[in-house]
């Protein structure tokens, strides 16, 4: 079983009359239980790939399937998390009362959701900040209440779109970690990022997007030389392409 | 049927926590207590003006927090980009949509419960007697507040909730005015004028239907059976409003 698999997945934007390509004929196949990253400079077409993996846009031609499902089935979603980036949510509600919110959209029974709010708080270190309004929150508090609420229906595969960026070196290492504990679980990890250090230090299996297009895919171990770092790979992996395109 | 009241819920949570509406509500029930005092002054015919002044002060205040909810509630989700989260949960559109109108819909009807005890009870000690009469005005001001918020919602799934807000207004005037249309229309000799007159009158929704505060305030009573078809009247534009505002959000992205 694939967690996630695209198949000539295809999405044109269309501004100004002009097409962007944000994605072009991606194939991906991730397999389950692992952390994949998804890497790419800015603008490489990763955000848009998760948005049309998770339906917040549709693609123009190709299709994909997470979790042996085909994108657009309403009940892939309830086996799936998803942390945006730059994530926003209810300004005015507290911890406990966002949680709650989007555990009552699971149908979760309240004796157990409640219980589960208190294991995701305390998974998170946001126990003692339960009832602070979320406006009240650091960027660090927003990013960890959004982990904990992309696991509040235990699911299989969590989509986090550059969870580190912007953290300070504390909590950079707190969310590494919930992620670390999150694969530990035996759920699949589908990690978008540029930040190359921590990708090495994360994931078992890569992908590199490059204008839309994916350059590179494999275990980390068999795409790395010896003592040959990410960072170094992935610019060579890019200047490869750039290469080959000239 | 649960994430639609979840969503709705939701909506009033966030809602209910902002302080702009405590703001008109407390405005119009000020308004009313005062209205008491003018009517002192005004021999004669004291308890007619106070009808009066409570009745449109309450219709004012449910059209401007239904359009405000109405016309916020979907943009705020859109421009937070909370809505990326929610439609990444296992959310239907449609579920969307008649969650947020839910949700503003018992807001709005919240705000003019409120407010209407408070003009009963005004009224009350006023008259010294229960005016039961006054009921019939205000269930038909809650049928108004309801489409109004519908029509807000179908123009805040295309503009920005200052436009849907301003747009919701025009519809607002022009509905307390659209039943005039059919006698200009009468007289109108070019074929394009009837035509969009005609279209006007069917488009926009006939507000003044709603309006029953002067025979209320009359002490005249109005049949239980012109309330009933004036909600039928209401739910079907209602249902209309919100299935144009489901067709046009289907095809929409959150990316």
């Amino acid at each position: 079983m694939l967690a996630v698999k695209t198949e000539r997945l295809t999405k044109i934007y269309k501004t100004d009359g002009k097409e962007i390509k944000a994605i072009q004929d991606l194939n991906l196949e991730v397999t389950p239980n692992q952390i994949y990253g998804f890497l790419g400079p800015n603008g490489a077409g990763k955000t848009t790939t998760i948005n049309v993996l998770l339906g917040l846009t549709a693609p123009t031609t190709g299709t994909a399937w997470i979790l042996e499902k085909q994108i657009g089935d309403i009940e892939i979603k309830q086996k799936i998390g998803f942390l945006p980036q730059s994530p926003y949510f209810y300004e005015s509600f507290s911890s406990v009362e966002l949680l709650n919110f989007y555990g009552k959209i699971f149908k979760i029974p309240r004796k157990e959701r409640y219980k589960k709010i208190e294991e995701l708080l305390d998974m998170v270190g946001l126990t003692d900040s339960r009832k602070i309004p979320l406006r009240k929150f650091s960027r660090g508090m927003l990013q960890r209440i959004g982990i904990a609420q992309t696991l509040i229906n235990d699911p299989d595969l969590v989509f986090f779109d550059e969870p580190i960026a912007g953290l300070d070196p504390v909590g950079r290492k707190e969310v590494m970690d919930t992620i670390l504990n999150i694969k530990k679980q035996g759920r699949t990890v589908f990690f978008c990022s540029h930040v190359l250090h921590d990708v090495e230090m994360l994931c078992d299996s890569i992908g590199v997007l490059d204008k839309g297009q994916l350059i590179v895919s494999g275990k980390l171990k068999d795409l790395l030389k010896p003592k040959e770092s990410l960072e170094e790979y992935f610019l060579k992996s890019i200047e490869k392409k750039g290469g080959e395109k000239a | 049927m649960n994430i639609i009241l979840t969503i709705a819920q939701g909506v009033y949570q966030r809602i209910i926590k902002s302080r702009i509406l405590y703001v008109i509500v407390v405005f119009c029930l000020f308004a009313i207590a005062y209205s008491t005092l003018y009517s002192a002054v005004t021999a004669g015919e004291e308890t007619k003006l106070m009808k009066d002044i409570g009745l449109a002060g309450i219709a004012v205040a449910a059209m401007l927090i239904s359009i405000m909810v109405g016309s916020t509630a979907i943009p705020a989700e859109i421009e937070s980009r909370t809505i990326q989260t929610l439609i990444s949960k296992p959310v239907k559109k449609h579920e969307f949509i008649l969650g947020q109108f839910l949700g503003s819909v018992y807001v709005s009807l919240l705000s003019i419960a409120i407010m209407s005890v408070g003009f009963i009870i005004i009224l009350a000690i006023k008259t010294h007697a229960l005016n039961l009469i006054m009921l019939k005005p205000l269930i038909l001001i809650c049928f108004e507040a309801i489409v109004l918020v519908a029509v807000s919602v179908l123009f805040s799934t295309i503009c920005s909730s200052m436009v849907s807000s301003i747009l919701a207004i025009v519809v607002y005037i022009a509905g307390h005015l659209s039943y005039q249309i059919p006698f200009l229309v009468e007289r109108a000799g070019n074929v394009v004028t009837k035509f969009i007159g005609l279209f006007l009158y069917y488009a926009l929704p006939n507000l003044q239907y709603f309006n029953v505060k002067a025979p209320a305030a009359h002490g005249i009573c109005i049949p239980w059976g012109l309330v009933f078809g004036v909600i039928l009247y209401g739910a079907i534009y209602t249902a209309v409003m919100l299935l144009v505002s489901l067709v046009i959000f289907k095809n929409k992205d959150f990316a």
